[in-house]
């Protein structure tokens, strides 16, 4: 398989929001995908949320005065209407850090800490195929988690696992299926 | 208490000392799995910036991980017991600092303590040769334990949380925390430590532990330098976390959430798409808030 066409896949496996760990072996990789625990989608660690209460961090800035929000890409720091400096307050107007008597102390950004979440993890053998390549499975697959074939010049991929069915060997689909990698 | 076999310096050309912080990481992220390697582990090192240094593998007895020593080829068939070998994972976050009259310092940051028990800081002095090595488990249940103040303060979260404790003490020849021995995570201690554990076989379980530990410390709030409330306002600050992250359920993340999207569709749109462009690399969340 070329260089390039392996890397090609890392990168789309990426793109899905994956991590690729290199081993010793050729075509041999560890794919990884930090998900929740109970429903495994992604989970993302440098997401902000307030600390005190959970919000989602807006970016945005906010005058105080003008009770208006504004960009804080490309955007001064000051309020175009009252020149009052903007801040980056929590996005949830209940939060104890936007109460009048306490505002003035809190800082601006907060970052939060989340929930549970874990490590879904894989051991894949990578493999390219001609078109016309009749899928067979081997001792391989007891040594990985999956296998993927990819077309050769082609974007199909088909990915199995040791739940996969024969039937399903000839199954190439446009996307790489996730939920049989991990 | 030092041994001599683990970890070696496998580059025996150069000595691991003459390296500075710019060339250092590389290196040192080698070290490490270089020395994983010469003890029969399997090594995977990042393709792309994942934040894990490195994953490491092994095969160990299936009925008794106590039959596999640390240093044992990846068998199939346990070697005591002739029973099947399974697969244990550890991934390594590795930390490497000078020594500063001799104190490591370093920084971990808030989205640096993942969840799972089979996430290990390894803190990798080039100047002692010596590596200390923790699961977040245990990284967690040490400051639990001590009380030795770390996380309890919004500056921690927002990632500025220098720490300047680990100390090595020369003439003793241990490493020390706060004057708490680390020698139990030092090198082989270290290693089999997170090695003999069940993290693999009841990782939900250990997720849920670690995951009640961080919501105890990491939102004990402090006014520390940063606030000067007074003991009733504080008091005020302390319930509201309580009742909106520590005893919060996931259905008011998810109200609040709702809350988030409903707000943001009613400004601007500049101003939201703007908001949004934040979000692209959280795809599932930027799918939700980007309309």
């Amino acid at each position: 398989m070329r260089e390039q066409r392996t890397k090609s896949i890392y990168y789309k496996l990426i793109s899905l929001g994956c991590d690729i760990y290199l081993g010793e072996n050729k075509n041999e990789f560890f794919v990884v995908r930090h998900s929740c625990v109970e429903c495994k989608s992604s989970w993302y660690m440098n997401l902000t949320e307030c600390y005190f209460c959970g919000m989602l961090n807006s970016y945005l800035y906010y005058c105080r005065r003008c009770e208006n929000y504004s960009s804080t890409t490309g955007g001064s720091s000051t309020c175009s209407k009252c020149k009052q400096k903007k801040k980056k307050v929590c996005f949830n107007d209940d939060c104890v850090t936007n109460k009048k008597e306490l505002v003035e102390e809190f800082n601006n950004k907060k970052n939060g800490v989340m929930d549970k979440n874990f490590y879904s993890s894989s051991l894949v053998y990578l493999k390219e195929v001609d078109q016309d390549t009749q899928i067979k499975i081997d001792e391989e697959i007891k040594k990985y988690d999956a296998l993927i074939f990819v077309k050769k010049d082609c974007t199909k991929y088909l990915v199995v696992n040791r739940n996969s069915k024969k039937e399903d060997f000839k199954k190439f689909k446009d996307e790489i299926d996730l939920n049989a990698l991990f | 208490m030092n041994n001599n076999k683990f970890p070696i310096n496998p580059f025996i050309d150069v000595d691991p000392k003459v390296f500075h912080s710019r060339n250092k990481k590389n290196v040192t992220e080698d070290f490490v799995a270089e020395n994983f390697k010469s003890i029969n582990w399997n090594i995977f090192r990042p393709f792309n910036d994942t934040g894990i240094d490195l994953i490491i593998s092994k095969k160990v007895c299936s009925k008794d991980i106590n039959h596999t020593k640390y240093d044992d080829l990846n068998l199939d068939i346990c070697k005591k017991c002739k029973n099947e070998t399974k697969i244990i994972h550890r991934f390594i976050q590795i930390k490497t600092r000078e020594l500063v009259n001799n104190v490591l310092g370093y920084t971990l940051k808030s989205k640096d303590f993942r969840t799972d028990p089979r996430h290990i800081f390894l803190f990798y002095s080039d100047h002692t040769k010596d590596f200390l090595s923790l699961p977040v488990l245990d990284y967690l249940k040490f400051f639990q334990q001590t009380k030795i103040s770390h996380f309890g303060t919004p500056t921690f979260n927002q990632g500025n949380g220098k720490m300047n404790s680990l100390k090595f003490n020369v003439s003793e020849n241990v490493w020390n925390y706060s004057g708490h021995s680390w020698e139990n995570y030092r090198n082989i201690n270290g290693l089999n430590n997170f090695m003999y554990r069940d993290f693999d076989e009841n990782l939900f379980s250990y997720t849920k532990e670690i995951s009640l530990i961080k919501r105890t410390l990491f939102y004990d709030f402090k006014l520390g330098k940063t606030f000067k409330y007074s003991e009733n306002q504080k008091e005020e600050i302390i319930n509201f976390i309580n009742l909106n992250i520590i005893k919060a359920k996931k259905e008011s993340f998810q109200k609040l959430f709702k809350k988030y999207i409903q707000k943001i569709n009613k400004l601007d749109n500049k101003v939201r798409e703007s908001a949004n462009s934040y979000l692209k690399e959280y795809q599932k969340i930027y799918e939700r808030t980007k309309n």
